[in-house]
């Protein structure tokens, strides 16, 4: 089972760390990110956030933290209010499940793993959120779905493949310069 | 022991506990969505997130600017049109409003008429009207409008006339010359708003900006309507007349709205005249 909260002071450290990269990835999200749109969609940044928490943190906080960068994002990015953070608190909810155990790191994880996670988290959380999104619109909701989920799913995962590329990279450094 | 068990089954599901509570939540919010206090939160966030653009947003997007472009191309495309069709709109009430004072302004009666078709480009330019005999439109009737005049009426059917413009190479106009009166003949020379006025003597003095008027030597239009606007006068020594290029005062192109005068040459002068021009080729 995942591990449970980290107590104390470094709790609280984490919390603040993380608090501050969900409100740099706000800012990039809401000012950079629209640069880099194709066709309106852009990679998910808060939710890859929400990944690297249930990943480091286990499934429940990783569930509190999709609910709450949720909440977040349906604050301030202009949508239904609640959208985001039912879909971010159920894509927390499944990556968590795949939070390494025990004495486990999750840098012992495969890329090809991790690329896996990120995929099933982002698949999940953008068939929910664009599911619930096109409900009151009159469009065929299979092929729209089908459709914006495919392609900010797909969007996501470059930009994680980028970023965990970039990780493994730098774990890597770190271990030869620990030696 | 209940107690206990409970306790250590809620510690093995509460993570799918957390999960369910925290979708309720969820849910709640997007029921509450359009509550007044949730909007005021909003407006709050909002305030935020638009110092952040102002802060931040001064990056230029390539692709955002290459759309917003072209829909000011488009936009701007649209607009032109509707600019010339107000332009058109504006031009047709004004000559619209000018017709309806020309009576005052000629000493015939005029039947209004509309141009429906233009055949230009072929040396031998003509408007289509949209009155005919049924109207009253007979053949050699002047076409004017309170500009000056645009041609004469050359055949007509019961709803149609066809006007031969001046632009027309069979079209010779005896004219005169507003301050001095010197009477000569106007042809076109097969430049779109370029007339020719020859037989000018060159004792005459001619300047540019004269205005020229039909001539009462000639009886095929009424005397003192505006034909043109000298604007360039060159001396043929050996004729000892002047070569004297004319613009027309009306671009037939933009025209629309026009008046037939009731005017028709003389029968017993047009006898006259044929008989002299018999005479002189005898």
């Amino acid at each position: 089972m995942a591990p449970s909260l980290l107590p104390g002071v470094q709790v609280w450290l984490r919390l603040v760390g993380y608090s501050l990269a969900a409100f740099c990835c706000t800012v990039l999200h809401i000012v950079f990110l629209p640069l880099v749109a194709v066709a309106g969609i852009v990679p998910d940044l808060l939710l890859l956030l929400v990944f690297w928490i249930a990943l480091r943190e286990g499934q429940i906080a990783g569930t509190l933290a999709g609910f709450a960068i949720g909440v977040l994002m349906d604050l301030v990015l202009p949508g239904a209010l609640g959208l985001s953070a039912f879909a971010k608190t159920l894509a927390g909810f499944v990556v968590g499940f795949f939070a390494p155990v025990g004495n486990d790191d999750l840098r012992m994880m495969s890329i090809g793993k991790l690329l896996s996670v990120v995929a099933l988290g982002s698949g999940v959380h953008n068939v929910v959120y664009f599911a619930l999104f096109v409900h009151p619109m009159d469009v065929n909701p299979v092929e729209f779905v089908l459709k914006y989920a495919g392609a900010s799913t797909g969007y996501t995962l470059v930009v994680a493949t980028l970023l965990v590329l970039g990780l493994q990279l730098w774990w890597r450094r770190r271990v030869i310069s620990e030696r | 022991m209940l107690l206990q068990r409970v306790v250590v089954f809620v510690q093995r599901v509460r993570a799918y506990l957390i999960l369910l509570a925290l979708l309720l939540a969820s849910v709640a919010l997007m029921q509450l969505d359009n509550e007044r206090q949730l909007r005021g939160l909003t407006a709050l966030t909002l305030v935020g997130v638009g110092a952040m653009h102002s802060l931040f947003g001064g990056f230029p997007n390539p692709i955002a600017l290459r759309q917003e472009n072209e829909l000011l191309h488009r936009l701007n495309t649209e607009l032109m049109l509707e600019v010339i069709q107000l332009r058109r709109a504006r031009a047709e009430n004004e000559q619209l409003r000018q017709l309806s004072n020309l009576r005052a302004l000629v000493p015939y009666g005029f039947i209004p008429a509309e141009i429906v078709g233009l055949t230009v480009g072929q040396l031998r330019n003509y408007a289509v009207l949209d009155k005919g005999s049924a109207d009253g439109v007979q053949v050699g009737m002047p076409v004017v409008t309170t500009a000056g005049l645009l041609g004469r009426v050359f055949d007509v059917s019961a709803h149609y006339a066809i006007v031969e413009l001046l632009e027309n190479r069979d079209v010779r106009i005896a004219v005169r010359l507003e301050k001095s009166g010197a009477e000569g003949i106007l042809a076109w020379e097969g430049t779109v708003g370029r007339f020719l006025l020859h037989y000018i003597p060159t004792s005459v003095p001619v300047q540019a900006g004269e205005r020229v008027l039909t001539a009462s030597s000639s009886d095929r239009f009424p005397p003192d309507i505006p034909v043109g606007t000298v604007y360039a006068v060159e001396r043929e020594p050996a004729s000892g007349f002047y070569r004297i290029h004319v613009v027309p005062v009306i671009p037939y192109q933009v025209l629309r709205h026009v008046a037939v005068l009731q005017h028709v040459p003389h029968p017993e002068r047009r006898l006259l005249e044929q008989r002299l021009r018999k005479l002189g080729r005898e």
